[in-house]
């Protein structure tokens, strides 16, 4: 009996961890390349919690993302959230990772998130329950997808870097949208150039933005410490 | 002048916020001025941006909101008997290239225009002031076509920087 319960209680540890978790394929016939994500938790939750996408997926699970989560769930100091983290690496022999051609504003990998990603892992929900979360070049296209898009009501953009694509500025000028929330932060000699001028941007157009400064830097340690904060903004009244 | 203006502050009332006919054009203008005085001089004026009125006969005020960098943005009035307004946005800014544009979100049968400033130093006093253009489309209206808009960005922009080039002497 004993041995029984050892067994079961190994059985649902494997199942909880990161490594277990299967990453989906998906095939997206606007960027012509197959993707994986994962979604946590399998369990269900409350009707009104709010689904999180996070970009550069696979680099984050790697980097304790996923792990600092259920600590954080285990403590009850995070609101009940689903989340959806999206890779960037190609499924290919190679293993290639395109961050840098989806992310540089690239309608195709938009298209990607409004017309496939979202539709196959998703009941359909309204965009104030959708959040999406990137670091540094995963921040410009966040503030891409704000432009672009009325997809996500929420943004979390972590040290977002924007010089290589200084029209982004351009998109947000003449964007429609407006009365979106936006998360931003940057470290120490970190973002600062690029995070400072995308929140006065995002502010001039009607967002609501929260500003952040940490001691970190352009690392992934510094990105895992905020999400505590990231995920209590999304889940917050604005 | 006067009455190309107010052509065009009645165009914007009429079609600024409307896309809708848009033709594609994706045109790129530029105009340039060799002034006799110090690009830092030159730069000065024109960095302040929140004073255009005191070198633009189409703008009789100027209300800025929020940074005097990206993101800030100036909404430029008209002379009195004139109606309209132009809003423009700062998109970039640089001191150490002493350069800054602007998109003009609101106010112009154009369709994505974003306009730039840049002071190109030329050595012993002397600088070179370059005002580029591009919008993706023309909004076909009634009271103008492209080439009188045209026009009045090339009637507008000489006058401006002549008028700058008088105050950085």
């Amino acid at each position: 009996m004993t041995r029984l319960i050892l067994l079961l209680a190994l059985a649902l540890f494997a199942l909880s961890s990161p490594a277990q978790l299967p990453w989906h394929s998906i095939y997206s016939p606007t960027l012509s390349d197959t993707l994986a994500y994962l979604v946590y938790p399998a369990r269900p939750l409350p009707d009104a919690a709010p689904w999180v996408y996070l970009l550069d997926g696979r680099k984050l699970v790697d980097h304790g993302f996923l792990e600092e989560i259920q600590n954080l769930e285990q403590q009850g100091r995070i609101p009940e959230c689903r989340y959806v983290f999206v890779s960037t690496i190609v499924a290919s022999p190679e293993q290639r990772d395109r961050r840098e051609a989806y992310f540089f504003r690239n309608p195709a990998y938009l298209a990607f998130f409004e017309r496939t990603l979202v539709p196959t892992v998703e009941p359909g929900l309204p965009p104030t329950r959708r959040a999406l979360l990137g670091v540094s070049f995963g921040g410009l296209c966040g503030a891409y997808f704000s432009a672009h898009s009325s997809l996500f009501d929420h943004y979390a953009l972590l040290s977002p870097v924007t010089y290589p694509a200084p029209e982004l500025l351009n998109d947000l000028a003449f964007s429609r949208q407006t009365g979106l929330s936006f998360f931003i932060s940057t470290g120490h000699h970190d973002a600062e150039a690029y995070a400072v001028p995308l929140a006065n941007s995002l502010e001039a157009q009607g967002h609501w933005v929260k500003f952040v400064r940490t001691e970190g830097g352009h690392d992934f340690e510094n990105w895992r410490g905020q999400l505590e904060g990231v995920l209590e903004f999304v889940g917050e009244e604005k | 002048m006067k009455t190309i203006s107010s052509f065009l502050t009645l165009t914007l009332l009429l079609f600024g916020a409307s896309f809708l006919s848009a033709q594609p054009s994706d045109a790129s203008v530029t105009k340039t001025k060799v002034v006799d005085a110090s690009a830092d001089a030159v730069w000065a004026v024109l960095r302040k941006m929140d004073d255009i009125q005191k070198y633009s006969s189409a703008v009789a005020t100027v209300e800025w909101s929020g940074d005097h960098g990206v993101g800030g943005e100036r909404k430029c009035l008209p002379p009195k008997d004139q109606e309209g307004f132009y809003r423009e946005r700062i998109v970039s800014f640089s001191d150490a290239e002493r350069k800054y544009s602007y998109a003009v979100v609101e106010g112009v049968p154009a369709q994505g225009m974003v306009n730039s400033f840049k002071v190109v130093d030329l050595g012993y006093q002397k600088s070179l002031v370059v005002w580029t253009s591009h919008y993706d489309a023309f909004m076909p209206n009634p009271n103008m076509n492209e080439e009188q808009f045209l026009g009045f960005l090339d009637q507008s922009i000489t006058e401006m920087i002549d008028k700058v080039a008088l105050a950085a002497l």
